[in-house]
């Protein structure tokens, strides 16, 4: 869920709850919200898979064109 | 002229109660005069258990004339957070939702206070299940602040801070998820120490977030809040600090300074007496270097999104239950808990895991970290936001600013005064090495001497003077 989705919904289930208070408070969470997500943890698993695919992807390349016929 | 006794630190009060040249029943009831004086003004306390802190002096002094002297905490009066359980009494987390639940129990941490001989004189106001900075949001209307009772005396642990710096107690046990021992320990000019992370028992206290929660001493010094915490780890009779340097001889201590990031915004008065205590310690020969957390200011994002869901998840049934019973700022954060992602969640127990590593890079071949513990002086109650350094800034996150990285680092960390500014106490924060507990309070027992000389017991002949 991307983060304006997440307010979306956060904003109709608080109205659902009659807890329109709440929408300030989420809207200055977004903030914070998008602060984690865009902060380099450093040692992200994802995109570490992704350059190993990469990487992979290459050398498949790579010996495709070794394999080549001559 | 001298102090009168109530005001006396530990150091001080136990010889006398040993020798019984006062007796624990005259100190007790010194501080229940000042109870009586200050109380309604301060709103320190919850609960004074008079009769019951009456009865548990005249026993000490029954069992110290008796040649049964415990330790130094024998016959001395400690205060202890309304979050946390004493047998017989209600724990009311400052919470209307607590009503009519009493502790059938002691904490462990309380258990261990009582076999070192302490006094329990009373429980001590806080804010909310201890879910914010300033303890304004209390059941019981919010403590204040000795110095200037218009304004917080920070929290959560509010009352426990009000009541040391106001002589009503000799110590107080307070809980710190993101800075409330040491906030309130800066806010009213008194020593807070957070131990290392698991280091003592959480059990018997109402949760904030249990992976960040610790608890620990305040107290009027660095060896005070040494004797209560050993105390509280079940030693009643510790041997004193030895610190890395005294007066007159040099020090080889390195300490960082993470100037960048932290220590950016902070009051003109509070950034004045910081670097007026570092100009002390480095004329003591410690040596002080700029150091950087590159993280840090992502450390409020982090804090946040495991502090809110965590509490959510332990108020949940009671939230659906009553949810009119908490303060209306209190529900409002325990509903935003719920709201949040477990995609996020995660996230910030990885950002965690970051921060815990940078800071200790940044300890890597020092003795500490050093900065500020509060960025401003303690705000009027009531403030919704502060102007810090020509900028408008919500005010518990202000509080919250400098103390919240080492909770989630689980760093040892104790505040000890550093001066005033506009008639209000600061803080100095000095950050250790977890496991290392003893060694941080060695160094904070050595920067307090170089920063309060005057103050500075004259040494003892007895190593073991207590």
């Amino acid at each position: 869920m991307n983060l304006h989705q997440w307010l979306r919904s956060s904003f109709e289930d608080a109205d659902r709850r009659g807890l329109s208070s709440l929408k300030p408070l989420l809207e200055g969470f977004f903030k914070g919200t998008e602060e984690l997500r865009a902060a380099d943890w450093g040692d992200d698993l994802a995109a570490e898979l992704l350059r190993q695919a990469t990487r992979a992807g290459q050398d498949l390349l790579k010996g495709s064109e070794s394999r080549s016929p001559r | 002229m001298t102090p009168p006794l109530h005001t006396l630190p530990i150091t001080q009060i136990a010889p006398l109660i040993r020798s019984r040249a006062v007796a624990s029943a005259a100190l007790v009831e010194a501080c229940l005069g000042e109870i009586e004086r200050r109380g309604r003004e301060l709103n320190a306390f919850t609960l004074v258990a008079a009769e019951a802190a009456r009865e548990a002096a005249r026993e000490a002094d029954r069992e110290i004339a008796a040649g049964r002297w415990r330790g130094p905490l024998h016959g001395v009066p400690v205060s202890i957070k309304d979050l946390i359980d004493q047998r017989g009494l209600p724990t009311t987390a400052a919470s209307r939702v607590m009503a009519g639940h009493v502790a059938s129990n002691d904490a462990p941490c309380v258990a261990a206070l009582r076999g070192a001989g302490a006094v329990l004189i009373g429980k001590c106001n806080l804010h909310e299940f201890a879910y914010g900075p300033t303890s304004e949001d209390s059941c019981f209307g919010p403590p204040r602040n000795p110095h200037d009772p218009s304004r917080t005396p920070g929290g959560s642990s509010g009352g426990s801070a009000a009541a040391v710096a106001a002589g009503m107690c000799a110590a107080s046990i307070g809980t710190d998820t993101g800075g409330s021992i040491r906030i309130p320990a800066a806010a009213c000019g008194v020593v807070g120490l957070k131990p290392t992370i698991g280091e003592l028992s959480c059990g018997g206290v109402i949760p904030l977030c249990r992976s960040l929660d610790h608890i620990g001493p305040l107290t009027r010094s660095v060896e005070d809040a040494w004797i209560v915490y050993r105390a509280m780890a079940g030693d009643p009779s510790p041997s004193p600090l030895d610190p890395p340097f005294q007066d007159g001889s040099k020090s080889s201590v390195r300490v960082g300074i993470p100037r960048r990031h932290l220590l950016e915004r902070l009051d003109p008065g509070v950034r004045a007496r910081f670097e007026e205590a570092l100009g002390r310690l480095r004329a003591a020969g410690i040596v002080a270097e700029d150091v950087e957390i590159r993280h840090a200011p992502a450390a409020a994002a982090v804090y946040l999104h495991i502090v809110l869901p965590e509490a959510s998840e332990y108020h949940a049934r009671l939230l659906e239950a009553r949810p009119e019973d908490y303060a209306p700022a209190v529900r409002l954060r325990l509903e935003m808990g719920r709201a949040i992602l477990a995609e996020d969640y995660i996230r910030a127990t990885r950002g965690r895991e970051t921060l815990r590593r940078e800071v200790d890079e940044a300890l890597n071949g020092r003795d500490a970290l050093v900065l500020p513990t509060l960025a401003i002086p303690a705000p009027p109650l009531g403030a919704p936001t502060v102007e810090v350094d020509g900028s408008s800034e919500p005010t518990r996150a202000a509080l919250l600013r400098l103390t919240q990285i080492f909770n989630l680092s689980g760093s040892p960390a104790i505040s000890i005064p550093c001066g005033q500014t506009q008639g209000l106490p600061c803080g100095l924060q000095i950050v250790g090495h977890r496991g290392r507990t003893k060694d941080l309070m060695a160094l904070a027992l050595a920067c307090e001497r170089a920063l309060t000389p005057s103050s500075a017991p004259p040494p003892h002949p007895d190593s073991r003077r207590w």
